[in-house]
């Protein structure tokens, strides 16, 4: 079986064995899809990774592409690919994400009540994405109900 | 105010507790949604890559 590409939305993600033609192709293909549906590819935005791939091999093959070169984990779809699920670094947006939301919300004005219900529907909702795609260590886990708790329940 | 425990909160609404979900659990479930997946869904994409890479052993 043989994944070439993965398209969702406006990410693309084409993946191939590391050769000097499969880059040089590459390039031409996009260049002749720019030119056929006059979309263009923005090559500053674009990334070209490399797996277990030197770096200077990289670089040029980067400068020929006229793409910046990327580094594993790169984010796809909103998911971090090629990360380490059990680091904390890796938890760190999620964590991240939850408490910027917290911040933004002033519960100083609302019943016990209503923050329980923003903490049911709101809050256990933000993690869900990441949830569904890696487990997370205990120490994730108890710090988000840590979160929920503190700032949700008992924020008075 | 009073503090109960974790647990208890996570305890289910129709016996007088709060209902908020259990992380872990929640975790567990979401994981388990793609066991369920490999065993429904055999002509998706993903499954197949799996199969492709790991072979397919005892169904």
């Amino acid at each position: 079986m043989n994944v070439t590409h993965l398209q969702f939305a406006d990410d693309t993600l084409i993946i191939g064995e590391k050769s000097w033609m499969n880059v040089c192709s590459m390039r031409t293909v996009l260049l002749l899809f720019e030119e056929v549906s006059g979309l263009k590819v923005n090559f500053h935005k674009s990334m070209l990774t490399g797996v277990n791939i030197s770096d200077s091999w990289l670089v040029t093959a980067a400068s020929v592409m006229n793409c910046r070169r990327g580094a594993l984990p790169f984010v796809y779809l909103g998911l971090p690919i090629g990360g380490d699920s059990r680091k904390l670094s890796f938890w760190k947006p999620v964590v991240g994400c939850i408490v910027a939301r917290l911040s933004s919300w002033n519960n100083r004005y609302l019943s016990f009540g209503g923050r329980l219900v923003l903490l049911k529907s709101g809050m256990s909702s933000l993690p869900v994405y990441f949830l569904s795609f890696f487990k997370a260590p205990a120490g994730i886990i108890s710090s988000i109900e840590l979160i929920f708790l503190k700032k949700k329940l008992g924020g008075w | 105010m009073a503090w109960i425990n974790w647990n208890s909160i996570c305890l289910p609404k129709e016996e007088g507790w709060l209902g908020v979900r259990r992380v872990r659990a929640f975790n567990l479930s979401l994981l388990g949604k793609w066991c369920w997946r490999m065993l429904v869904d055999k002509e998706g994409l993903w499954y197949r890559v799996l199969k492709a890479r790991y072979g397919e052993v005892g169904g």
